[in-house]
């Protein structure tokens, strides 16, 4: 922000902390409270347990990780230096490089990195109890994933913004760099259809749900042409409107659905909306930025900050009970019906946003460090957003949590093992062990004014529903139930489709620079048959999943959320392996661990999840298993196996657990081959003369401007910009 | 103490609100200005209505990756 010459003693900042009795006592009780919230979780038996023990032992223990943990590899392992100029000083163009306040630049990050993902993993997982999704969650983003995020963020920020497929080519040679490039495609496209599953299953014979998202695009069509004619740059302002209509139009929808003919119009099958999504996500991004994502990208800001501070809030206030308890059987028996496989490594699989999520690395080394005002800062935007971010799934996993179990199980389970009642749902939900009537089934559908909750697979309808117990227990009561479902289910599906539109024109991007290398024309963004060809094919490749998933037999959502996981923990592995060469090859061999571990656990959990998929005997688990049973069920001439009914629709099992086995195969040999390609890049670097590898380090040059470290400045700092006497203190937002 | 409240609470809203508005990106064309006026003095700036369609529209160029 200040632009004077640094203050001399500013930069000579000691790493080391001064510890006073008030901080320790502070520090000793933030350890207490973590100790006992865990202790509370750990040991309680059959009682019932407030989900305020679980936000506590989060609170607790991210506290202690980025005050200990992070601020080690801050100062030891990273060794940030202010007196560097960073990117956005040095080349400071008014546009993409700029020093961004630190307190923006978080929030801006924050919004990037966060979207639908750790809204659905915890949900699915939470049918193995609370406590194994708690643990992973927290654990993971202290060591793993909020790590990952700091340091991607730090090394890109050394090389000017360099993405993490350049680093992978210049760091670790070109075959890490096809590897990567092909784990962000294979990511985006099995990334998109999931997404837009979750919203497919949402939707589905839910007129009140499909009105008010379909109502999102006029709105968005409207702040576009707002913005762009009528107030430009009044960013605010258009999106408080189109926050307002978005409001109206949740209201609206109740009204709608109750409408004798509107309730027909709005009422779509799945595969009505799978097409409707198809050709949404091919006219989207098509069009012009400034008429559709745009303004979508304003309102989906809005509303993820927004409803973030509003659960978290309202949990506080709320208190709610957990109602499954710390472990199910499925944990052990890996015969869960949300999706097959034992805690081990199922669970570090499903739950990748919010724990170790390797597409954070993808903005880490994007936007983010061509903005950072001050290296110190990396600790406060990589590593403080993603615990803001682990936040965010720790709040969807208590939603999932205090709902009763039967209504959990009976919204996963996969339609066809629930039957067409509310009575064989209540019978097979029962037979696993959790009890339930089909008139609580009827009753919560009732509440929130949907024809059914049965098989609302895909996590979305779930939180929802967890979401609006908690709200309306604050706001409106039981009255308010069926608002808030669709509020959340809305705010989900808002998302989903930004990055649907985002996606598909991430994917057509990467595709045209591929392609661009056989034939020039392709690279021009803005020739259109290349735009369109490149378009239709990513919305061809996700929308073929999304199809089959939809009208899986077995259920889409738990076939192909493992898929997901793996994908997105292949390209955490990527950026991993980047870190550890960077660090071993930038003369920090001795602290390397602290990647090495994470890659280490994450190459584990990925290939055993993925020699399961492909190896495994258990056709439930093993995608060749399932191939092979139904396959030899056709060639027998059966016409039903288990709940499939039907040749065409064991015909389609078999196709689809073709594709899936393949594609696990391609994750897991991927991953191979980066590890193995990385192994030997850090052989060479650590028998080569300290310093005599190539870095694409760029120099130290002096910093000239200063600004504070952390979200809320130490006295010191306040001193210092008390005496520069500019605007980089942030007295006010400190009291 | 008490007289000091207000204006120090005022300044924080104030504060607050501009970190709001640079999250959202509603500071662009600010720092465009603040940038032009340091590296090019003396030269006419673009006006508003011109640099936020320049701005948005480079977005159709250049996506930006975004996260699940």
């Amino acid at each position: 922000m200040s632009a004077a010459p640094a203050d001399p003693q500013a930069t000579a900042r000691s790493p080391k902390p001064r510890w006073t009795p008030a901080s320790i006592a502070v520090w000793a009780a933030v350890a207490v409270v973590g100790a006992a919230a865990w202790t509370m979780l750990a040991i309680s038996r059959g009682e019932e347990v407030s989900a305020i023990w679980i936000i506590f032992a989060a609170l607790a223990s991210y506290a202690i990780g980025y005050r200990f943990y992070a601020r080690f590899i801050q100062y030891k392992v990273l060794m940030t230096d202010d007196t560097r100029a960073t990117p956005a000083e040095r080349i400071n163009n008014g546009a993409d490089f700029h020093p961004t306040d630190r307190r923006v630049l978080y929030g801006h990050h924050f919004a990037a990195i966060a979207g639908a993902g750790p809204l659905v993993g915890p949900v699915l997982a939470a049918q193995m109890g609370f406590l194994p999704g708690t643990i992973w969650i927290i654990l993971g983003v202290i060591f793993a994933g909020a790590v990952q995020d700091m340091v991607v963020l730090f090394f890109s920020m050394r090389r000017n913004g360099r993405s993490l497929g350049q680093m992978a080519r210049e760091e670790i040679g070109p075959v890490g760099g096809v590897a990567a490039l092909v784990a962000v495609l294979a990511i985006m496209v099995i990334l998109l259809a999931v997404l837009a599953m979750v919203v497919v299953n949402a939707l589905a014979d839910s007129p009140w749900g499909s009105f008010s998202l379909i109502m999102t695009i006029p709105i968005a069509l409207f702040m576009g042409v707002y913005l762009r004619y009528v107030r430009p740059g009044r960013v605010m302002e258009t999106s408080a409107i189109g926050v307002v209509l978005l409001l109206a139009a949740i209201a609206g929808g109740g009204w709608v659905a109750a409408h004798p003919v509107l309730g027909e119009v709005f009422h779509f099958s799945a595969n009505q909306l799978t097409f409707g999504l198809i050709v949404y996500g091919f006219v989207a991004s098509v069009l012009p930025v400034w008429l559709l994502l745009a303004p979508r990208d304003y309102l989906s800001t809005f509303m993820k900050v927004g409803v973030v501070v509003l659960l978290a809030v309202s949990i506080l206030i709320a208190m709610p009970t957990l109602q499954l308890p710390q472990f199910t059987d499925f944990a052990f028996n890996g015969q869960g019906p949300v999706f097959a496989g034992s805690l081990f490594p199922f669970v570090f699989i499903t739950i990748a946003c919010g724990a170790l999520s390797g597409f954070h690395s993808l903005i880490s080394s994007g936007t983010t460090p061509k903005l950072i005002e001050k290296e110190s800062q990396v600790r406060m935007i990589g590593y403080g957003s993603m615990l803001t971010e682990s936040f965010v799934a720790i709040m969807a996993l208590v939603a999932a949590c205090i709902i009763d179990p039967g209504v959990y199980f009976a919204m996963n389970m996969p339609a066809t093992a629930l039957g067409d009642t509310v009575q064989s749902a209540a019978a097979a939900v029962s037979q696993l062990g959790f009890t339930v009537d089909a008139q609580t089934l009827q009753s919560t559908a009732e509440l929130i004014e949907e024809e059914s909750i049965l098989a609302r697979t895909g996590g979305a309808p779930t939180f929802a529903l967890g979401a609006a117990q908690i709200f309306s227990s604050v706001f409106g009561g039981p009255a308010m139930m069926a608002f808030w479902y669709h509020f959340a289910v809305m705010f989900e599906a808002l998302f989903i489709l930004t990055t649907v539109d985002a996606g598909t024109r991430v994917g057509r991007f990467m595709l045209q620079d591929t392609l661009g290398n056989v034939y020039k024309p392709m690279r021009d963004v803005s020739w259109k048959p290349g735009l369109w060809l490149c378009s239709a094919l990513i919305v061809a490749a996700w929308g073929y999943f999304l199809w089959a998933g939809v009208n899986d037999p077995l259920g889409g959502i738990n076939q192909l959320f493992p898929l997901f996981g793996i994908a997105n923990q292949l390209l955490a592995a990527v950026a991993l392996a980047v870190c550890t060469t960077l660090l071993i090859k930038s003369g920090r061999a001795k602290y390397a661990w602290v990647t090495i571990v994470p890659l280490a656990w994450d190459a584990v959990v990925t290939l055993t999840a993925s020699y399961q998929k492909v190896f495994s005997d258990d056709p439930a688990i093993g995608f060749f298993a399932q191939r092979r049973m139904y396959a030899e069920a056709l060639a027998n001439g059966e016409t039903s196996l288990g709940a499939t009914e039907g040749v065409d629709a064991m015909r389609q099992v078999v196709v689809n657990t073709t594709v899936d086995g393949v594609l696990s195969v391609l994750f897991a040999v991927l991953i191979i081959i980066v590890l193995v390609d990385a192994v030997r890049v850090w052989i060479k670097a650590l028998r080569a003369p300290q310093g005599s590898l190539p870095t694409t380090e760029h120099p130290h040059e002096q910093s000239r401007l200063w600004a504070p470290s952390g979200l809320i400045p130490t006295r010191e700092e306040r001193e210092i910009a008390k005496r520069q006497n500019t605007g980089a203190g942030a007295d006010g937002a400190a009291h | 103490m008490a007289t000091d409240l207000l204006p120090r609470l005022r300044r924080g809203l104030g504060e607050a609100w501009q970190i709001a508005r640079g999250i959202v990106g509603e500071r662009a064309y600010e720092i465009y200005l603040e940038h032009h006026r340091r590296e090019h003095p003396g030269e006419e700036p673009m006006g508003e209505r011109e640099f936020w369609r320049r701005h948005t529209d480079k977005g159709d160029t250049d996506p930006g990756a975004r996260c699940c």
